[in-house]
């Protein structure tokens, strides 16, 4: 009898203790749904939670807290909570899952890059009736910025850096190369890259992404145009030419080929002498190869002058349940102090127009990148369902590059025109 | 013919009184067994009945995560769908060759280790260990690691491996070489694992065997081919359709591989089937044709596992 009795007692014990488990994870879902929900904190019920969900590496989830540091005194009726993801990898495969289960953030950072596929979902607020309301002087941001967030003339976004795209060639190499003057066309390109290419190194990185591959689209007179002009002559002249460094001038290197995880591993470790690059090679290269010294020059043209401009931005989810408060987060966000901060600690040139000379102060060999970029910057404008595109892209290319098995540029930007372009 | 009466039982049985009923199932040992069961019941009704029911209701929706509330109703469209797609196919058959090649492979290379291990008479425990490590190591230490070695002109595999008239090529970024890239990888990965499958299958061998077999004049290798297999029987189907299983679910290796390319780079090249529901569900958010791939995923499994039951009846 005593037996059964323990026996009882132990199916009690162990029922409440997945009872207690149970109870415990709901209380952490409620608290994160709260979160995200933007729901009153128990005892002020006047303060109103933002969650602000984004991506960071050590030194920029430092600067994620100092754009919202002292937030408390300005608006006593935040509070902030920030839901930071080690990659972007992280970021996007979470975000998506929080939404479907009604707790996502009030507010994400992300790149303009990967936004077309959230606005046409339905998922970003527009912000335009929002920004009157708290006041934000939105003339501040550098103008360009805005075309990578606006659709339908409402603005999804508000940019908080400022990025475009360039070429870096490694100088030592140039000099070396025999060739003095530095390219402005995309044939110069070619012949600065058979001039630098030996044995062990090539003389351009071919990486095989969205990114690299629609700098020789745009440098053609072409555009993605959201899904409208996948297969448009100039864009299928960009990626032949894309193709041809590897295939016809054997010029090019892609990362992968070195087991590299992106370009400008490949460029820091000189196996490849030229790469078509960003800003953020500056702040890689000094941490990578600190003796190695770099020429950023604006994108040559192919037949046209263009560049990518583009940022990464904040917005407003529309589920957000505060929405008013969370752009008043944002405005705190993009103040000048946190602009500066952010120029000095990560190396991000600013979203802020008026404090960009400030960057260029500390990187003088960037002016002419953005200045060309005031001048023809333009937005990646890719369709809406953007990843996926990508993938299909990026495939086809290498099938292209490495499996020669026939397929053409013009073949598969029509296959992709009909899969993905707008109806 | 009159009816035999049982006399053993009375014809009318009394029926039991409530209180007896529940003193009885009280007392029962079934009941307190139910009472074990029911929170890992529970548990499993949330976290794996509930969603898998949810996921089977998708794959016949076109939903995305990104805008739920916008979910409709298409039949079987996605399962259609992905008949028709050929990258489907494609990652299909990378999981159907990784399992006609990797399996066996690796199943034999375990079974040769464990043999001559079983008969290593010191350090057994550290060599065991050893061969044991690339399992419990991290998939992204080992691939990474695995991709310094086959690189384009330093790495020492590709390098020995130009001697036996192989291109000189990063064997992960060639379309014709990932496959076989990420075989080897899998193999390397597993075969420690099934070694100690095989080490207790061989320890459970009674010694008179080999000694009456050696007695009849059998050589080491008829010993093992008449004596070792056979015997093993048991164990060799476990290895190979949990191998099998195991392939079929094939992710962390391609996932390491991509970096930050697409899944199933190069060219999709090392694509799996499971790397095809990922990138459906979570990289192209599209939950609806996800689920439908993975119904089909597990469709497979299914199959094989029932494949698996009825080969183990039939053979044990």
């Amino acid at each position: 009898m005593r037996k059964k009795a323990f026996l009882l007692l132990c199916s009690l014990m162990l029922m409440l203790t997945a009872a207690g488990c149970g109870s415990k994870s709901t209380d952490g879902g409620t608290d994160s749904a709260s979160g995200g929900a933007g729901e009153a904190s128990g005892e002020k019920k006047e303060t109103v939670e933002v969650t602000m969900a984004y991506w960071a590496n050590a030194s920029e989830q430092k600067n994620f807290e100092y754009m919202v540091n002292g937030l408390e005194k300005e608006y006593p009726n935040i509070k902030v909570k920030m839901q930071m993801y080690p990659t972007s990898d992280e970021f996007w495969k979470a975000i998506p899952s929080a939404i479907a289960a009604g707790v996502g953030p009030d507010i994400i950072a992300m790149s303009d890059e990967g936004n077309y596929e959230y606005i046409k979902k339905g998922v970003l607020a527009p912000l335009d009736e929002l920004i009157t309301k708290v006041g934000f002087e939105k003339d501040r941001i550098t103008s360009s910025l805005y075309k990578g967030w606006t659709d339908d003339n409402k603005l999804y976004g508000i940019p908080y850096d400022s990025s475009t795209s360039m070429l870096a060639i490694n100088k030592a190499m140039f000099e070396k190369s025999g060739i003095t003057k530095t390219p402005e066309t995309m044939d110069e390109v070619v012949e600065l890259a058979k001039a630098m290419t030996t044995k062990d190194v090539k003389g351009i990185i071919g990486s095989i992404d969205p990114f690299h591959i629609t700098q020789y689209v745009h440098a053609f007179g072409g555009d993605w145009g959201y899904g409208k002009t996948i297969n448009s002559k100039e864009n299928i002249a960009g990626v032949q030419f894309f193709v041809d460094l590897f295939l016809k001038h054997g010029v090019a290197i892609a990362p992968i080929e070195v087991g590299a995880p992106w370009d400008g591993e490949v460029f820091s470790q000189e196996k490849g002498a030229m790469s078509t690059a960003g800003p953020w090679y500056v702040g890689h290269l000094k941490e990578a190869n600190p003796n190695m010294q770099m020429i950023a020059l604006p994108m040559p043209k192919g037949t046209v002058e263009a560049q990518s401009a583009y940022s990464h931005g904040l917005s407003i989810l529309e589920g957000s349940k505060h929405k008013e408060e969370a752009m008043q987060v944002i405005k705190y966000a993009l103040r000048d102090e946190a602009q500066l901060n952010a120029i000095e600690e990560v190396g991000y040139s600013p979203a802020v127009s008026s404090l960009l000379p400030k960057y260029l102060e500390k990187n003088p060999e960037l002016k002419p990148v953005f200045d060309n970029m005031e001048k023809v910057g333009m937005p990646f404008a890719y369709p809406e369902q953007t990843k996926a595109f990508h993938a299909d892209l990026l495939k086809g290319v290498e099938e292209i590059i490495f499996k020669k098995d026939g397929l053409t540029v013009e073949k598969l930007l029509n296959d992709l025109q009909s899969k993905y372009g707008e109806k | 013919m009159t009816p035999k009466l049982d006399t053993r039982r009375p014809m009318i049985q009394p029926k039991p009184s409530l209180h007896s009923r529940l003193g009885r199932l009280g007392s029962s040992s079934t009941f307190v067994g139910y009472l074990f069961v029911a929170p890992i019941l529970i548990l499993m009704g949330i976290w794996f009945y509930y969603p898998l029911l949810q996921s089977f209701m998708y794959s016949f929706q076109d939903i995305s995560f990104l805008n739920p509330d916008a979910a409709k109703f298409i039949g079987f469209s996605n399962y259609i769908e992905i008949v028709k797609d050929k990258d489907f196919w494609t990652a299909l058959s990378h999981s159907a060759l990784l399992t006609v090649v990797a399996v066996p492979l690796q199943a034999l290379i375990a079974l040769v280790i464990a043999v001559n291990l079983n008969k290593v008479r010191r350090l057994k425990g550290v060599f065991r260990t050893l061969y044991y490590m690339p399992y419990i190591t991290s998939t992204i230490a080992v691939t990474t690691v695995f991709m310094y070695l086959f690189m384009q002109h330093d790495g020492i595999a590709t390098k020995a491996l130009t001697w036996l008239g192989f291109r000189d090529v990063s064997w992960y970024a060639d379309v014709k070489l990932a496959l076989p890239f990420l075989m080897i990888l899998t193999i390397w990965t597993y075969v420690g694992f099934y070694m100690v499958v095989y080490l207790g299958g061989l320890q459970t061998i009674p010694n008179d065997i080999y000694e009456a077999g050696r007695v009849d004049g059998a050589n080491g290798w008829q010993q093992f081919w008449k004596l070792t297999v056979p015997m093993l029987k048991p164990v060799t189907f476990l290895v190979i359709m949990s191998g099998i299983i195991n392939v079929m679910q094939l992710f962390d290796q391609p996932y390491a591989l991509a970096r930050n390319g697409s899944l199933g780079s190069p060219a999709g090249a090392t694509s799996t089937i499971v790397t095809y529901f990922y990138s459906q569900a979570f990289s192209y958010n599209r939950a609806g044709y996800g689920s439908a791939a993975a119904f089909i995923i597990f469709a497979i499994i299914i199959a094989l596992s029932m494949l698996q039951k009825r080969f183990v009846r039939e053979e044990i």
